[in-house]
C-alpha cells in the first residue's frame, strides 16, 4: 500500500512519534534520574557494602539482558522502517522478534530473581539490593508493558501497516521501547559493573 | 550495510569492551568512568539513531542529549568521590 505524507522509501515529512510521547518518556527520564541520583548518594556513605553486594550480582545476566534489548531495539527499528514501506508482512516479522527477545529477557531477569532468593539475598538484605530489586522491578515493568503494546501492533500490522495513525503508533512503541533500553544501558554499569573491581 | 544493523553493531561492540574492561581488570580505579563513557555514547546513539532524536523537534533532542550527560556525570563524580585519594583531598 503506497504511503501517504511522502513516506516512500522510509523517508518521513514530520518528526517521529508525537509530542506526548516524547514528554512521557522525558518525565518518566527525570524519575530514573531522581532514582539513579538517590542510589549514588547511599553508595557515597556505604562504598564498602555496596562494593562487596555488587560482586554477588552475576554480570553475564546483565550482558545478556543488554545484548537482547539491543537486539530487540534493532528490531523495532526495522519494523518502523517497514511501516513507511508499508511492508505489513516486515512489520509483523520483526515486532514479533521485538517481542520474542522481550520474553528472553523476562526469562532471564526472572531467574536471575530466582538465583537471588534462593541464595538468601532479598530486598530486605541491605540497601544494596534493595535499590537493586527496586531499580530492576521497575524497569522489568516498563519491559513487560514495551511488550503488551508491541504485541498490539503487531496483530494490526497487516491490515494496518501503511496507514498514518498506524504507523504514528507505532513510532511511539518505538520511542517506549527504546527508552527502556536506554535505561538498561545505564542500569547494567550502574549495578553490575562500576566498582566492582576497584 | 543498513544503517540501524550497523549501530547495532557498534553497541553491541561497546558493551563487550565495557565488560573487558572490568573483567579484564584494566584501568583499575579509572575503569568505571570509561564505563560509564561507553554507556553515555551507547545511550547517545541509541537516542539519535533508534529514537531518531534528530529528525524529533529541536527541544526534545537538547532535553535527551542534557539528560544523558547528567546520568554520565553524575555517576562519574559520585563514583570519584567514593575513591579513597578523592575522599582524603575533601577532608
Amino acid at each position: 500500500m503506497p504511503m501517504r505524507g511522502g513516506r516512500e522509501g522510509g523517508g518521513t515529512a514530520r518528526p517521529p512519534g508525537t509530542d506526548g510521547i516524547w514528554t512521557f518518556v522525558f518525565i518518566d527520564m527525570i524519575i530514573f534520574l531522581m532514582i539513579f541520583f538517590m542510589f549514588m548518594s547511599e553508595r557515597l556513605g556505604h562504598v564498602e557494602l555496596y562494593t562487596a553486594s555488587q560482586r554477588h550480582l552475576d554480570w553475564r545476566f546483565g550482558l545478556a539482558n543488554t545484548l537482547i534489548l539491543l537486539t530487540s531495539s534493532w528490531m523495532v527499528v526495522e519494523a518502523i522502517q517497514a511501516a513507511r514501506r508499508g511492508d505489513g508482512a516486515r512489520v509483523r516479522t520483526c515486532l514479533g522478534w521485538a517481542w520474542l527477545l522481550g520474553l528472553a529477557f523476562s526469562i532471564d531477569k526472572v531467574v536471575e530473581y530466582h538465583s537471588k532468593f534462593h541464595s538468601g539475598i532479598t530486598p530486605a538484605t541491605n540497601s544494596f539490593f534493595s535499590f537493586y530489586f527496586f531499580i530492576t522491578l521497575v524497569h522489568f515493568m516498563h519491559v513487560l508493558a514495551g511488550m503488551l503494546f508491541i504485541g498490539y501492533c503487531r496483530g494490526r500490522a497487516l491490515e494496518r501497516a501503511g496507514r498514518e495513525d498506524y504507523l504514528t503508533g507505532l513510532e511511539n512503541v518505538g520511542l517506549f521501547w527504546h527508552f527502556v533500553d536506554v535505561l538498561w544501558v545505564f542500569i547494567f554499569p550502574l549495578l553490575y559493573l562500576v566498582g566492582r573491581r576497584a | 550495510m543498513r544503517r540501524p544493523a550497523v549501530v547495532w553493531g557498534v553497541l553491541c561492540a561497546l558493551t563487550a569492551a565495557s565488560v573487558t574492561l572490568v573483567e579484564g581488570g584494566w584501568f583499575r580505579s579509572a575503569a568505571p568512568v570509561c564505563i560509564m563513557l561507553l554507556a553515555a555514547a551507547k545511550s547517545r546513539l541509541v537516542i539519535l539513531e533508534y529514537m531518531e532524536a534528530r529528525r524529533a523537534a529541536r527541544h526534545w533532542r537538547f532535553l535527551y542529549e542534557t539528560w544523558n550527560f547528567t546520568v554520565t556525570a553524575m555517576v562519574i563524580i559520585g563514583y570519584a568521590m567514593s575513591v579513597a585519594p578523592v575522599q582524603a583531598w575533601f577532608r
